[in-house]
């Protein structure tokens, strides 16, 4: 069994999170990919760097890939570029919308050299529009595609918005859209023979997101449309941001209500998760709650968890076949008993900075294998070979060092 | 209709967002999607519901479908599923309370239809004391990290909030799910060969925070004592109120003034220097010499250090808000420091940038006009998709059910 990609070759201009990820999904899958990155390196190697060149982050999102460096400003890189990609089905890019084309790197210029070439396009904002050209990280596409205010997160005393600081939501989904469409777009190849372009992009992800929040609905909408209005009117009046998230979410009641949100035990914490009816009365019937508990009803709710231990409380519930979870952090969940279980973790080498643990692709296949990947390649080691495959000798190979072209 | 997907019929099997929102993706590819609800109708339909039913979050996540109702807790109504999923290239099953019945497992299923892409979306992996356990996006950001992680807390600072701004864990896991669809598709297209994909939504959430949780002995120096007395105290039985005094105590101070939103005069707005050069931009346009990261002397361990940076950041704050977002977007524009407005995603509807990209659109439902987000990928071979809004409970049972009778 081999992957579900084996033979397909990608090439890769990526920098930081969402490209990388999606590239990293393709090699798991069975793709040749080859990154390509400036002489000094993609950004990200140097985010926290623990070595010269090597940081976790990139190793983490960089696994199974080859790397080419280039100097695409150049016009002997743009030729080498021109000359690898008879070879290559799947072109990854992530750069501002006019810089492709600087870099004699865009669609036209390399469909023309290949005709069914798929190319996948990803920006922050979209090829279009007044925000088309701005540089743009998943901090800004969570400022302006309401990611940000909708989390509602404000600096303690200062009040301004925070970042959603768990995950980089918005980069590493893209980069799931992005290898999503390449799949898609091969599949559309090998039905019909055609390429494609395809665009993408980090403010398109984060809507996608929040597909019923941002719905404009004439029938549903009425009592949201009221706190709008009066979030909007707070805000001409000059009220502070914290206001203004207060004022959204005082309109929802999801979050204060007692079936749905955590709860401190002896030992750490738990959600209770009821979302059905059946669910919310088995809750009730726990804790000896009537249907509309009062305040002093639900404080002894808690207290009565709080004197417990999660894994009662967890027993408990799950009895009843209750939404419910302990609360974790991130960094004890190598040793979580449904990671072991799974096997979603394994060891690789690192040429240069030794064993690491890696997480698997979160797809399984019962007649395709997933490729057991390296991992991320050290900066430039596969520049010599791949260039020796176009045939170019030591001395040129020397010259174009000499010369900037690649390090 | 056409579109990638055109020539596909796929069954969906769901009673969650993320499989809805797989099936919607293939309805807005141009498959023939149909969605198999309960006689009360699909779980989402009745979530915050305007009228008996009908819901937003239901009709933003089933657009282009065809509903049937059928029971298969029937006999009958089992029978019938199973013969349409004889004639599909694609089932999505995706049930987050409670399992299939066995006769629409892919076992089963392959038996008929070799062909069949059967795509499985479980929660806590396939394996393991937790596989079969009821889960929604508060269980999985709980038992992940994610929300641990987020750092919000109800007013006792202690008992952690949920994330709210999307569903991560159902979101992203929809995107894992065509990347599953359509690397099996393509498997198949090139052999003939069907098979079944499964995809995790715990997997997901670790994924999308996958280097605080993967090891790595020199990457992992600093923080590695850090790690070991959370396992202590997990150990201890430590309430989490310890656990977050004793966490707070050593976790690493950082300052970071140039990665973060800012309170204008009339709003707010994200500075997002993220690399070195782009923070030399940012000195530049927020009048400040504070280094922060970038001063070979960091130390924010030292409390004079920490206390002189915090107050250069305070200046920057109040710096800010001297002038409106408006002004701040075009200083940083020019400066070519990565920008935005903090934006609500209710106020996003008549965006230019959303417009002008084809983000957003209008669509025509039985309720009235509504606006929906659009697909995330935009396919140059299918540049106009055809978009439908989403049907009312069992508009195509009689239909689609004629059909399999008259095979």
């Amino acid at each position: 069994m081999a992957g579900p990609l084996t033979g397909v070759n990608v090439l890769e201009f990526s920098q930081v999170i969402a490209a990388p990820f999606g590239g990293q999904a393709l090699a798991d899958l069975g793709a040749s990919v080859l990154k390509v990155e400036p002489p000094d390196g993609d950004s990200w190697r140097l985010q926290l760097q623990f070595r010269p060149t090597e940081s976790k982050t990139f190793q983490c999102l960089n696994r199974g890939k080859d790397s080419l460096t280039l100097s695409l400003n150049q016009a002997a890189a743009q030729k080498i570029v021109h000359q690898l990609i008879p070879e290559i089905d799947v072109v990854l890019i992530n750069y501002r919308p006019d810089v492709p084309e600087k870099f004699n790197i865009d669609y036209q210029t390399l469909s023309a050299i290949k005709q069914d070439l798929i190319y996948v396009d990803l920006t922050a904002f979209g090829r279009k529009g007044p925000w088309s050209l701005r540089p743009g990280y998943d901090g800004a596409v969570q400022a302006v595609s309401g990611l940000m205010a909708a989390e509602g997160k404000t600096k303690p005393g200062e009040g301004s918005p925070m970042t959603i600081s768990s995950t980089a939501v918005a980069d590493f989904c893209s980069g799931v859209a992005m290898a999503e469409a390449v799949t898609t777009a091969l599949y559309h190849r090998q039905m019909t023979g055609e390429g494609q372009m395809v665009e993408c992009s980090l403010l398109s992800t984060a809507l996608n997101l929040q597909l019923p929040i941002i719905m404009e609905h004439q029938k549903a909408d009425a009592k949201r449309n009221a706190t709008r209005e009066q979030r909007l009117k707070r805000s001409r009046e000059g009220a502070q941001f914290r206001e203004l998230v207060e004022i959204r979410q005082q309109a929802s009641d999801v979050e204060n209500n007692y079936f749905y949100r955590s709860f401190l035990t002896k030992d750490g914490a738990v959600v209770i998760a009821a979302d059905s009816v059946e669910e919310k009365a088995a809750v009730r019937k726990l804790f000896d709650l009537s249907n509309d508990p009062d305040n002093q009803a639900i404080d002894a709710m808690k207290a009565a968890i709080s004197s417990k231990s999660s894994d009662a409380i967890l027993d408990d519930l799950r009895q009843f076949r209750i939404p419910t979870a302990p609360v974790r952090y991130p960094d004890e969940m190598n040793r979580d008993e449904a990671v072991l279980a799974n096997e979603w973790l394994f060891e690789l080498e690192h040429d240069t900075t030794g064993p690491q643990t890696q997480m698997r692709l979160n797809l399984e296949f019962s007649e395709s294998a997933l490729t057991e990947p390296s991992a991320s390649p050290p900066l430039g080691r596969d520049t010599a070979r791949v260039l020796k495959n176009l045939d170019y000798s030591e001395e040129a190979i020397a010259a174009f060092r000499e010369a900037g072209v690649v390090s | 209709m056409s579109g990638i997907f055109s020539e596909l019929r796929v069954i969906e099997l769901s009673a969650d967002v993320t499989g809805s929102m797989a099936g919607q993706i293939c309805a807005d590819r141009a498959a023939e999607v149909i969605k198999i609800e309960p006689p009360g109708g699909d779980v989402l339909r009745h979530v915050d519901s305007y009228d008996s039913g009908e819901s937003k979050l239901y009709e933003s996540l089933n657009r282009g479908k065809q509903s049937v109702v059928l029971d298969y807790d029937q006999s009958d109504g089992l029978k019938l599923v199973k013969a349409l999923c004889d004639t599909a290239d694609v089932v999505i099953a995706s049930q987050p309370k409670r399992p299939l019945p066995s006769e629409l497992s892919y076992e089963t299923l392959k038996i008929q239809n070799s062909k069949l892409v059967y795509l499985d979306i479980n929660a806590f992996g396939r394996n393991g004391n937790w596989a079969d356990s009821a889960s929604n996006d508060l269980v999985m950001q709980a038992y992940a990290g994610n929300m641990l992680s987020e750092g919000k807390t109800e007013p006792d600072q202690i008992t952690p909030r949920a994330i709210v701004s999307t569903q991560m864990s159902e979101y992203v896991t929809a995107f894992y799910a065509l990347l599953g669809i359509s690397s099996a598709l393509y498997h198949r297209a090139r052999t003939g060969v069907g098979q079944e994909v499964s995809t995790s939504k715990l997997l997901t959430m670790l994924s999308i925070q996958s280097a605080r949780i993967v090891t790595n002995d020199l990457a992992d120096k600093k923080v590695i004592g850090f790690r070991n007395r959370l396992l202590e105290l997990r150990t201890e039985g430590a309430s989490l109120a310890k656990i977050k005094s004793e966490r707070g105590k050593t976790a690493p101070r950082v300052i970071n003034a140039f990665y973060r939103p800012y309170q204008t005069r009339d709003g707010a707005v994200f500075v997002g220097a993220l690399t070195r050069n782009l923070r030399d931009k940012a000195r530049g346009a927020l009048n400040t010499t504070l280094l922060g990261r970038d001063d070979p002397n960091y130390d924010t361990r030292n409390d004079e250090y920490y206390d002189n940076a915090l107050r250069q950041q305070a200046e920057i704050e109040a710096y800010l808000k001297e002038k409106t977002t408006e002004e701040w977007i075009g200083i940083l524009e020019a400066s070519g420091v990565p920008t935005g407005e903090i934006t609500f995603p209710e106020d996003l509807y008549n965006s230019e940038q959303l417009l002008e990209n084809s983000y957003i659109a209008e669509l025509d439902h039985t309720s009235g006009r509504q606006i929906h987000v659009m697909p995330h990928a935009q396919f140059s071979a299918f540049p106009d998709p055809e978009i439908t809004a989403a049907p009312s409970l069992g508009r195509d049972t009689t239909r689609i059910l004629s059909e399999i009778e008259n095979d």
